[in-house]
C-alpha cells in the first residue's frame, strides 16, 4: 500500500513539475514602467501604462496598458508587440476593456510575425509581414465589460521547433475619444529575444575557449584564463616625472627621472585580474644620482601575486619574496629598475641622461614587467590594480629608505620614517604625503606622453597653462598638458 | 637732414627691439612669479591629470539571464576605459581612470549605447530605453 502511495505521489510531483515548467511569455505591466518591459523586448505603439490610482478602470493589479484614443482603423497605429518566442501549443490570452468614453466602433486584431530570414545584417527589426489570426469587435464602443480574449496558437507556428515569432495585438476604432485597457498577456512558448542585441532572436555565439565571453569580445579567444585587456591609461602612455632632492625642494624641472608607463591589466571572464603587463619607457634621468624605480599596488597583498618577471634588478639593496615582490612589504611592491643608470647609461657629458640639448642622446629604454596572478584562486578586482592603487616611486641614490612618491601617495613599509616631515616635507600620517608646506609635489603623473623640460628650466616655462591650472585648484586649463596652440614653449622642452 | 636721418634710425631700431621683446614675451609666461615655487595651491588639490571615477550601473530585471560585454570608452571610442562582462540584472559600481578634461563617456552593452555625463567623479547608467511619451 505504501509503495502504491509512493508511486502516486511521484506521479503527482511529476505532473506538478511539468505544469510549473510549461513556458509562457507574459506581460502584466506590474513593473509600472514601460521602459523596463521594453528593455525585455516588449514593444509599444501608442500604448502607455496607467496606474489604478489615476484610472480606476485598470483591469488587474496596479497597472495596465492604456491605448491612445482609438480613432484609427490602421492596425499599425496602436499596438503591443511581444518579444521573439518559440511557440508552444495552447492559447494566447489577454484581458481588454474599454474606458467607456464616446466612440463609434472599437476593435482589436491579433497577428503573428515571422522572423525575416532574408533580412539584411543591419536590419535591427527583422520582422516579416504580420499575419492576422484573430479579429474582435467590442459589442458597443462604450461598453466597459471586461473581455477575456483567448486565441489558439496556429498549428502552422508549431511545425518547426526552430522557428520563432512575435505576437502583435493591434487596437482600432472610429469616432469619439474612447480608449482601451489591456492586461495580463500570456503567450504559450519560450522567450527567445536577446535584450542586449537589439532584441533580435538569441543566436548561438562562438566561444572557442568556452569561458563565457564570445570570441568577438574576447581578446584571448583561445585562452579560457583570459578575456579582456584593460589599459591604464586607456590610450597610449602616461608620463611620470620626478624631482629627486626630497625632502628638500628641487629646481622643478621635473626631469630627474622621466618614464612613460602603460599597464595592461588582463582580466578573465569573471572580471578578475589574472595578469598585469606593466611597460615602462625610461626617457631621461637629469640627475647625478643613480636612482631606482619601483611601484606598489597599495593594499594588495603580495601573496596574491604568483610571479614577477622582466624587471631589471642589478643592485643589492633590495630583497625579494619567492614570488618576486619586494620582501617585508604589506602591499605588493615591484622593483622595476634597481639602477636607472644601468638602463639609461650616462654618456659622461652634462648632467645625467637626455636633458641637455646638443649632448649625445641615449635611446629610451623599455622595461616590461609581467606580474602573474594565481589564475585558480585569484580574487583580485580591477580596482585593486587601478589608478588609485597604482603608486610609482623613486628610490634615491641606492638608499632603500629614501622614497619619492606622487603627491598624496603613501610611502612603503621600507621608507626611512625619520625623513618624513623633515626639510620641506609636510607629511601628516593618513592625510598628507609628499607635499611641501605649500602643497607642492616632488613628482607629477600626466596622461599621455609629453615632452619634458630641458635641464634646470622651470616646468612652468614649458607648459604655459600649468601655473594657472594648479593655482586655480584644477579649475582652469584642465587640458594644460595637451599640445594646443599657445600651451607649450617648445624651445625649452626636450 | 643728417639729424632727422639719425632720429629715424634710432626710432626704427627702438621699434624693432620692442618687437623682439614682444615676440619673446608671447612665448614666456607673463611674469617671473609664475615659477613653480611660487605656486600656492589648496590642501585638497591632487595634481592629477586623471581621476578615478565611478560608473554606477543599475541593473534591470530580465526575463532570462542576459550577460554581455560592457565597454566604457571615450565618445569617439579612441580610448577604452573599461571592458568586462556583466549580467544585465546586476547592479555594479565600476571604477576607471578618466582624464580630467573629459566629462562624459560612452557606455556600450551589446546594441545598447548611451553617452553618460560624469560629474563629481560619478556617472549613472541603466539599460532602459526612453520610450516617447504617449498622449
Amino acid at each position: 500500500m505504501k509503495n502504491i502511495l509512493k508511486i502516486f505521489s511521484s506521479l503527482l510531483l511529476f505532473s506538478f513539475a511539468f505544469t510549473v515548467q510549461a513556458q509562457t511569455v507574459s506581460l502584466d505591466m506590474e513593473s509600472g514602467d514601460r521602459n523596463k518591459d521594453a528593455a525585455n523586448c516588449w514593444a509599444f505603439g501608442a500604448i502607455g501604462y496607467a496606474n489604478k490610482s489615476n484610472y480606476p478602470a485598470v483591469i488587474n493589479g496596479t497597472y495596465a496598458g492604456r491605448t491612445n484614443q482609438l480613432t484609427n482603423t490602421s492596425t499599425s497605429a496602436c499596438w503591443l508587440k511581444s518579444p521573439w518566442f518559440k511557440p508552444a501549443a495552447g492559447n494566447i490570452t489577454f484581458k481588454v476593456k474599454l474606458d467607456g468614453n464616446p466612440g463609434t466602433t472599437r476593435g482589436l486584431q491579433v497577428f503573428y510575425i515571422p522572423f525575416n530570414e532574408n533580412a539584411k545584417e543591419d536590419d535591427k527589426i527583422r520582422e516579416s509581414t504580420p499575419v492576422s489570426i484573430y479579429t474582435f469587435s467590442f459589442p458597443t464602443a462604450t461598453t466597459t465589460t471586461l473581455q477575456n480574449i483567448s486565441v489558439p496558437v496556429p498549428t502552422a507556428l508549431l511545425a518547426d521547433p526552430n522557428k520563432y515569432f512575435k505576437i502583435q495585438i493591434s487596437f482600432v476604432g472610429t469616432g469619439g475619444t474612447g480608449r482601451a485597457f489591456i492586461d495580463d498577456v500570456v503567450i504559450p512558448g519560450t522567450y527567445f529575444s536577446n535584450p542586449s542585441e537589439n532584441c533580435l532572436p538569441k543566436v548561438i555565439i562562438t566561444d572557442s575557449d568556452s569561458d563565457g565571453v564570445k570570441d568577438a569580445d574576447d581578446a584571448y579567444p583561445n585562452d579560457a584564463t583570459k578575456a579582456y585587456n584593460n589599459y591604464l591609461p586607456a590610450k597610449g602612455y602616461s608620463t611620470l616625472m620626478f624631482e629627486d632632492l626630497w625632502p628638500s625642494l628641487g629646481d622643478y624641472d621635473f626631469n630627474d627621472y622621466v618614464v612613460d608607463y602603460k599597464l595592461n591589466r588582463i582580466t578573465n571572464a569573471k572580471n578578475k585580474v589574472v595578469e598585469v603587463q606593466a611597460e615602462f619607457i625610461s626617457r631621461a634621468a637629469g640627475a647625478s644620482r643613480n636612482n631606482s624605480f619601483a611601484f606598489s599596488f597599495d593594499e594588495l597583498a603580495p601573496s596574491k601575486i604568483l610571479s614577477v618577471k622582466g624587471n631589471s634588478v642589478t643592485s643589492g639593496i633590495f630583497s625579494f619574496n619567492a614570488n618576486g615582490t619586494e620582501a617585508k612589504q604589506s602591499s605588493a611592491n615591484i622593483v622595476v629598475i634597481s639602477e636607472i643608470f644601468k638602463v639609461l647609461v650616462p654618456t659622461g657629458q652634462g648632467i645625467g641622461v637626455n636633458t641637455t640639448l646638443g649632448l649625445p642622446k641615449v635611446a629610451p629604454a623599455t622595461t616590461t614587467v609581467i606580474i602573474a596572478f594565481d589564475t585558480k584562486s585569484t580574487t583580485t578586482e580591477l580596482d585593486e590594480v587601478g589608478l588609485e592603487k597604482f603608486n610609482p616611486y623613486l628610490i634615491v641614490n641606492q638608499v632603500r629608505g629614501v622614497e619619492i612618491h606622487l603627491p598624496n601617495k603613501p610611502s612603503s613599509n621600507l621608507v626611512n620614517k625619520t625623513l618624513l616631515k623633515t626639510g620641506e616635507d609636510d607629511y601628516k600620517e593618513g592625510e598628507k604625503y609628499y607635499k611641501s608646506k605649500t602643497n607642492l609635489p616632488w613628482a607629477l603623473s600626466v596622461t599621455g606622453t609629453i615632452p619634458y623640460m630641458q635641464e634646470k628650466i622651470d616646468f612652468t616655462k614649458g607648459y604655459l597653462k600649468f601655473y594657472d591650472w594648479a593655482q586655480s585648484g584644477g579649475k582652469l586649463y584642465t587640458d594644460w598638458y595637451l599640445d594646443l596652440p599657445s600651451y607649450r614653449n617648445t624651445k625649452v622642452l626636450y | 637732414m643728417k639729424k632727422s636721418n639719425l632720429l629715424l634710425i634710432v626710432a626704427m631700431a627702438s621699434i624693432s627691439l620692442q618687437s623682439c621683446i614682444k615676440a619673446d614675451e608671447q612665448i614666456q609666461p607673463a611674469s617671473t612669479d609664475t615659477e613653480f615655487k611660487s605656486l600656492t595651491v589648496a590642501d585638497d588639490f591632487n595634481w592629477n591629470t586623471a581621476n578615478a571615477v565611478t560608473l554606477q550601473i543599475t541593473g534591470t530585471q530580465t526575463t532570462e539571464t542576459v550577460t554581455n560585454t560592457l565597454i566604457i570608452s571615450s565618445e569617439d571610442m579612441s580610448a577604452t576605459y573599461y571592458t568586462g562582462q556583466l549580467a544585465m540584472d546586476a547592479n555594479a559600481n565600476i571604477k576607471f581612470a578618466l582624464p580630467i578634461d573629459q566629462n562624459s563617456v560612452l557606455v556600450r552593452y551589446g546594441s545598447i549605447q548611451k553617452v553618460v555625463a560624469i560629474s563629481n567623479k560619478t556617472g549613472n547608467f541603466n539599460y532602459l530605453p526612453s520610450l516617447p511619451d504617449v498622449e
